[in-house]
């Protein structure tokens, strides 16, 4: 600086003198003098443009600040010797035209990570990208990745959201404004999720380099890949949803992943990346090797088969309820398959290899041997084996599923765990399910029916579905219900009681006989008779309760379940009339048969006692039957023959049992129950509510519009840039395919949507790069 | 259109230098004759609604036949036509007693091209693919694979060696069942023709016949039936060097071929061929001399008369005969052009002679061969391609020093389409 600042007094004085001798020249001299420095200036603005392509040097590297300067400041120095000093008349400007820049930056080199450089006034911390000149890469192109500090950079903030780079970003070849937008990408530590994914390519260009070349020589390259590999999954978790750069990224993190192939890898969990475009490296290894030591594929191995195999077809739910998904997905198999499937030792050998994306490195092929494994990737058996059970999974999860997507705020709410097999209920609600079991222990607990769900979080009012799948569950955990639901009941509103009891496990399925429902619709009559004068008494209900318990020809279970009946029965007497509505509309003679019936089951157990005759007349009368018949019916149902004692006031009687009479009684009770069978049609359930917005439930038609099997053979085959034909010959074989079928198909795939084939030649097979790349991922 | 890619162009610049004509990108070189293309064009579009066309295509040596042929060909593999083709010669005919026939039909399968893969081969291709549709809705059906394939090639066995050839396919199929590549080998062999006895494909595949020299034409036809099944929308046929047929000196041998030629044309013409279309490509004897041409048999004179109000610049181009004109030195000019755009890859500023040089080329070649130089222009363009490679490696060269010493020979070739051997009935002998 002190040079220059005297070299400035030296020229002032200089043009001090020159002034003083000018003085005496007349103006017109001076104008012409003025006209030409300005055609100097303009002479001069022409070679400064010509200069700034090559601007200077202004990067330098924080922590170790002196030795490119030095360098940097003595040249500069040097140059100056040789600047054209260009004194203007006017004024006392001095201008510099600055000589063209031959090599600025000097050689290229690797930031490490976590260093923080400068370029461009833009700091950018974490490095691990090459910075410098003259690196290239193959077709001697200058390295795409290569940040060269002496090239012009906009001063001024760029939008790194516009793609300004071309197909394939190169930052010597790319214009100033995207360089200044790649810097400022990476200024802002390289997470900007609206960047342009042109600038995330970019940088991952150079990480290729560093991993796949300078590895292979350089150890302290091999001592990056970790952290390589734990960048490129930070960028797939912000940039995944770029089709290209997923598959680019997670492929290169495949192929790193398996440089230590552990043997036996299978006895670990697997992992499960997230959208995988095709069926990670890892879990081919792992696989591979299951198939080479014949063991049977463990749960948690299919199951990371089947939720990244791009040939399973996953439902929605899968993604949706993830655990419920594995939990069920797990049972399934074990349940379908035992210890596991086994896999077959298959013809296609695995081969690792990685296309780069970078264009430095494009046409190579990275290839690892795996040994022998097996790739079994191309095997289709198992893959159909695994849909299914994903199919039967997702077909239990559907409902819940349709239900979170439409309630995203109801995950843990009754009315849609209800559309979940009890089995897979979270931990809460089913301690308090239990809770209730406690509760009601061997008795009979009421309860109003909007407790009971409150007590199991439902959120609102219940459709007749979910009531039915509420008593389901409480069914499979040995609960009652009455009204019972399930049998075809009115559902309870919330205000109503519902009695829960003690069910016995076997009673589902044979409730519907006709003699449980005689028996269910004479209770009814029964309670609308006993509360035809307003209350139910005492010693109505003992009796009535007594005549349930005398009907010897039910099962004990359906006689718990009729106490539980006649409670709600005598509690909830609104039924009465259109009970009454309902008989009004039988035939005289059918009301006849059910009074005549009644009468039997009242003789039933072979004594009639006065009570029983005078509920029987009551009866009658809301039959419109002549109560004077209840007599002659008691008497034709057969004479008492059972003497009944009477012990010590005790009100249980013993008997014998007459089987013709009960023949005779069950008979009569399936004719009743045969009338009665359209009276009393439970209201016809509300329509099905026909899920409108479904999400997909066709699978997807796979890329170019290719039908499943071949879209799976079309992934294999661009996983390669060359095959031999009997490579591919075996992999078709695996996949169950015709070789020149299966090429010929796709290759009309590829013409009418890119008007190219995708396959050229016959041995080797080469895939069409331009066509591959237009593929969607 | 603005590029070119390296392929088509690298197979134009290749054949043309070789004087031959081009396998691939005969778009890029095509010039005029657009009345032509035009009613080829519907006649593939009526091959694919099943209709049927038969054309013969006459013009002089030199006119272009083979790259009309070409053109068309490739346009039908565009249109998602299968197409075969052959040059007859003296040892392929379209009818023969001694293998000739054979022979060609070999050839012709052989050249089977799909769009896929125009370079031919195809025929494996499009027997998997047939198979293997039937293998996918074998599976939605319920029915086995074999059954399907039965029931689908039902309509085959009602002609001629149709059930063999059912079989065939059904054969093809177990093979890859199987994993019997021996069986599919051997119906792919015999789809081929290449089966020369009964027993061989007896033993071979479990089938009584072989493709022989009487049922050549049978079996195109059954093909043809057969490509369409597979779902590609026809067949087209291309036989060029018909005149060799012209050159037949046996009578009997020519009037023979004369007869297949007859059966196809009334096929074509009656309809009664599905999804078939026939090109043939032969020189004005070929088609008019009234003594060996097939003019000499009076069943095609009259049906391949032309219109005879089609006259003195009023055409007709929807006739079976399709006469070529030769090109003009305006349509030769454009030609030059196209061969110019297309050595320098579609990229104008790689051009490597300016405009003026086109004409002066033209005038260099009219000096030296007349009016041929564009009538037949197989040398001219030879000598065009080779003065573009020498302007091409010696950057430095002015082109107009390099015109005078261009040869360009007068193209002969046209002379031995006319020769024919004398009538071989009569042998001189000397004491």
């Amino acid at each position: 600086m002190a040079k220059k600042k005297s070299s400035g007094e030296a020229l002032l004085i200089g043009v001090g003198v020159v002034i003083a001798i000018l003085a005496a020249i007349p103006k017109e001299v001076w104008i012409s003098l003025g006209v030409l420095a300005i055609i100097f200036l303009v002479a001069r603005a022409f070679i400064k443009k010509a200069e700034t392509t090559a601007s200077t040097p202004s990067a330098r590297t924080i922590t170790n600040p002196t030795t490119p300067r030095s360098a940097d400041a003595s040249r500069l120095a040097e140059d100056k010797e040789r600047f054209t000093t260009i004194v203007i008349g006017i004024g006392d400007q001095v201008y510099d035209i600055p000589p063209p820049i031959r090599d600025a930056g000097g050689k290229a080199t690797w930031v490490a990570p976590g260093k923080t450089i400068e370029v461009a006034g833009l700091s950018m911390p974490g490095g691990m990208f090459y910075i410098g000149s003259g690196l290239r890469g193959s077709y001697g192109r200058v390295e795409p990745a290569l940040i060269n500090p002496a090239l012009k950079v906009t001063p001024r903030n760029v939008d790194i959201s516009l793609r300004l780079t071309d197909y394939w970003p190169s930052y010597s070849e790319c214009t100033p404004d995207a360089r200044r937008a790649y810097l400022q990408w990476l200024a802002g530590g390289r997470r900007a999720p609206e960047a342009n994914i042109g600038y995330v390519f970019l940088f991952f260009y150079g990480l290729e380099r560093r991993a796949l070349v300078d590895a292979v020589s350089d150890p302290d390259a091999q001592s990056d890949i970790s952290v390589i590999k734990q960048e490129v999954r930070r960028l797939l978790s912000i940039y995944s949803w770029n089709g290209s750069f997923q598959r680019y990224a997670s492929q290169f993190l495949g192929y790193l992943e398996t440089d230590s192939v552990e043997a036996q890898s299978y006895k670990k969990t697997p992992l499960v990346p997230d959208g995988a475009y095709e069926l990670p490296m890892r879990l081919r290894i792992g696989l591979g090797q299951l198939a080479i030591d014949q063991q049977p594929v463990p749960a948690a191995w299919a199951h990371a088969w089947a939720l990244t195999d791009p040939s399973i077809v996953r439902r929605t739910a899968v993604g949706r309820c993830p655990e419920m998904f594995q939990a069920l997905f797990e049972a399934k198999y074990v349940e379908m398959f035992g210890e596991g499937l086994r896999l077959p030792v298959n013809r296609t050998k695995l081969k690792l290899t990685y296309y780069p994306a970078s264009a430095s490195l494009r046409g190579r092929e990275f290839a690892r041997s795996t040994g022998d494994l097996p790739d079994v990737s191309v095997l289709t058996a198992p893959v159909k084996k695994l849909q299914e059970v994903v199919n039967t999974c997702t077909d239990v999860l559907d409902p819940y599923s349709r239900f979170i997507g439409r309630n995203p705020d109801k995950k843990d709410s009754l009315e849609g765990l209800l559309l979940l097999p009890p089995a897979y209920w979270p931990a809460p609600l089913r301690s308090e399910l239990n809770d209730i079991k406690a509760q009601v222990r061997d008795g009979m607990l009421v309860m109003g029916f909007g407790e009971l769900t409150g007590r199991l979080k439902s959120a609102g009012p219940l459709s007749r579905d979910k009531v039915l799948g509420l008593a389901r569950a409480l069914e499979s955990l040995h609960l009652g219900m009455e009204p019972d639901v399930l049998g075809g009941q009115k559902l309870p509103k919330a205000e109503d009681s519902v009695a829960l009891f003690v069910a016995d496990p076997n009673e589902g399925a044979s409730r519907s006989t006709p003699a449980y429902q005689a028996a269910v619709v004479t209770l009814d009559l029964a309670c609308s008779v006993a509360l035809a004068d307003g209350d139910a008494s005492g010693p109505e209900l003992l009796h009535l309760s007594q005549q349930i318990g005398s009907w010897t020809h039910l099962s004990v279970a359906h006689r718990k379940r009729l106490k539980a009946h006649l409670r709600l029965g005598i509690m909830q007497p609104a039924t009465l009339a259109s009970l009454k509505g309902k008989l009004e509309s039988l035939a005289a003679d059918a009301k006849r048969t059910i009074a005549k019936f009644l009468a039997h089951l009242a003789e039933a157990d072979g004594v009639v006692s006065p009570d029983e005759v005078k509920f029987l007349e009551r009866v009658y009368k809301t039959l419109q039957v002549d109560a004077k018949l209840v007599y002659s019916d008691l008497h034709s149902a057969g004479k008492p023959v059972a003497v009944s004692e009477i012990k010590n006031g005790a009100l249980a009687t013993e008997f014998t049992l007459n089987p013709e009479r009960i023949a005779q009684l069950q008979k009569e009770t399936e004719e009743v129950s045969a009338l009665l069978a359209n009276v009393f049609v439970e209201e016809v359930s509300e329509a099905e509510i026909v899920p409108t917005e479904e999400e997909e439930p066709a699978p997807e038609p796979g890329v170019l519009g290719l039908d499943q099997a071949y879209a799976a053979f079309l992934r294999m085959l661009v996983s390669r840039l060359t095959w031999t034909r009997q490579e591919l010959a075996d992999v078709a074989a695996d996949m169950e395919l015709m070789l020149d079928g299966a090429l010929e198909h796709i290759n009309e795939a590829a013409l009418d949507n890119y008007d190219a084939p995708l396959v050229e030649g016959d041995d080797p097979i080469e895939i069409n790069q331009e066509i591959l790349e237009k593929l969607p991922a | 259109m603005s590029t070119i890619r390296p392929k088509d162009r690298d197979a134009v610049i290749q054949s043309l230098r070789a004087g031959v004509v081009p396998y691939a990108g005969q778009h890029l070189i095509q010039v005029g004759r657009v009345k032509e293309l035009e009613s080829l064009l519907k006649d593939i579009e009526r091959i694919g609604d099943g209709g049927s066309c038969f054309r013969v295509v006459v013009g002089e040596y030199g006119a272009g036949k083979t790259f009309f042929l070409n053109l068309v060909r490739a346009i039908a593999l565009e249109k998602k036509l299968v197409t075969v083709h052959a040059d007859l010669n003296p040892d392929r005919r379209l009818h023969a007693s001694g293998g000739q026939a054979r022979s060609l039909y070999a050839e012709l399968t052989k050249n089977m091209a799909t769009r896929t893969k125009p370079e031919g081969g195809a025929l494996a291709g499009v027997v998997e693919k047939f198979v293997a549709q039937a293998k996918t809705d074998a599976k939605t059906s319920g029915k086995t694979a074999e059954e399907l394939i039965r029931s689908r090639l039902e309509q085959l066995t009602e002609m001629v060696n149709g059930y063999d050839f059912a079989d065939v396919i059904a054969a093809y199929c177990k093979g890859f069942d199987d994993g019997n590549e021996q069986l599919k080998a051997d119906a792919i062999r015999w789809l081929r023709g290449e089966f020369s006895t009964r027993t061989d494909a007896r033993a071979a595949l479990g089938v009584r016949t072989f493709v022989d020299d009487a049922s050549v034409y049978d079996q195109i036809k059954l093909l043809a039936r057969f490509v369409r099944l597979a779902g590609y929308n026809g067949l087209m046929v291309c036989l060029d060097e018909m005149v060799n047929l012209y050159k037949l000196a046996n009578t009997q041998a020519r009037n023979g071929n004369y007869e297949q030629i007859l059966r196809i044309l009334n096929d074509s013409l009656q309809g009664s061929a599905d999804g078939l279309g026939f090109v043939l490509g032969g020189t004005p004897e070929f088609l008019f001399d009234t003594r060996r041409g097939l003019y000499s048999y009076s069943a095609l004179q009259s049906r391949l008369a032309e219109n005879t109000f089609a006259k003195a610049g009023v055409v007709d181009f929807s006739g079976p005969v399709m006469r070529l004109a030769s090109l003009s030195p305006e349509d030769f000019y454009v030609l030059l052009q196209k061969l110019r755009h297309v050595y320098a890859a579609g990229q104008p500023e790689n051009y490597l002679l300016p405009d003026a040089a086109l004409p002066a080329f033209m005038n260099h070649c009219a000096m030296r061969l007349g009016e041929a130089y564009f009538r037949t222009p197989r040398t001219t363009i030879t000598a065009f391609i080779n003065l573009l490679a020498v302007l091409e490696q010696n950057p430095g060269v002015e082109w107009a020093s390099l015109l005078d010493g261009i040869e360009v020979e007068m193209d002969a070739g046209g002379e031995a389409d006319k020769q024919v051997d004398e009538d071989d009935e009569l042998v001189s002998f000397k004491l």
